[in-house]
């Protein structure tokens, strides 16, 4: 009994808000699956996810990518990887689901960083600098 | 026009609302209420805005140097002490609590939005390295 009380989830994001902001920020995401960008980018992203042959030409072409990344450190590069990476990066820009895909991503972060902007007006801070983690 | 920017052009009123809604959610909260007021603070406290520039100033004029890794014991320890200075002040150190509960408010808004709606709702843009 005791191992499953501890397993129960915990949402840390959930408790840290408090419920006026919790609701308002559901609301605006709520809001935001309705905008055209975003619904645009899920419609994409769900006909990628849900065709086979597209996911494994981006996984095929990660994997390549990688490769070639390490062999050019060490200049073990052969004109036959080159060709093939480009086989692969041609067939990945002539695909329809993948250039729908990345397209409607490029627009929707373009939305959501005027949304950002938005919000930063609103309160006279740069939000997006205080609310983007601190990677890289 | 690229496909970005004719994005940009257009938020509607109704998300505009959810917008405001949001902002005045955070603007209400007591990490916003606190930042604000160290902010204003650390503006009007003498002592504190002559350490910064004092540090600022003698970081400038060393700028050059550092880079070079040719500065010398002494500067560098002037330096040292004048950054102390600045991070021991009261009303510095009251600024950068305040700033780091805003920051931890604000991001779990954006891992809320994020998840929610399946994109990095906040990016900031040219902020990596890679």
């Amino acid at each position: 009994m005791d191992a499953v009380a501890n397993e129960q989830p915990v949402n840390p994001v959930e408790d840290v808000l408090p419920k006026q902001l919790l609701a308002a920020a559901e609301a605006l995401a709520a809001s935001l699956l309705e905008a055209e960008p975003i619904a645009a980018y899920l419609r994409a992203k769900a006909c990628l996810d849900s065709n086979e042959e597209a996911l494994l030409l981006l996984e095929r072409l990660a994997t390549v990518q990688v490769e070639l990344r390490s062999k050019q450190i060490n200049g073990l590069v052969t004109q036959a990887e080159i060709d093939r990476w480009r086989a692969l990066d041609h067939q990945a820009r002539n695909n329809q689901l993948i250039v729908d895909y990345v397209t409607t991503q490029q627009i929707a972060a373009a939305y959501l960083a005027e949304v950002n902007q938005e919000i930063s007006q609103l309160l006279g801070i740069d939000f997006t600098a205080f609310a983007s983690s601190a990677g890289c | 026009m690229s496909h970005a920017n004719q994005a940009q052009a257009y938020i509607s009123p109704a998300i505009l609302d959810a917008i405001r809604e949001f902002a005045a959610a955070i603007d209400a909260t007591p990490q916003f209420e606190a930042f604000e007021e160290s902010a204003r603070a650390l503006h009007n406290d003498q002592a504190a805005t002559s350490a910064i520039h004092a540090y600022q100033s003698k970081q400038r004029s060393l700028q050059m140097m550092l880079m070079l890794n040719a500065v010398s014991e002494d500067e560098k320890n002037e330096l040292e002490q004048l950054r102390q200075a600045v991070f021991n002040n009261p009303a510095v150190m009251r600024y950068l609590q305040a700033q780091e509960h805003l920051t931890a408010l604000c991001q779990a808004c954006a891992a809320l939005l994020s998840e929610r709606i399946g994109l990095e709702f906040s990016v900031k843009r040219g902020g990596c390295c890679g």
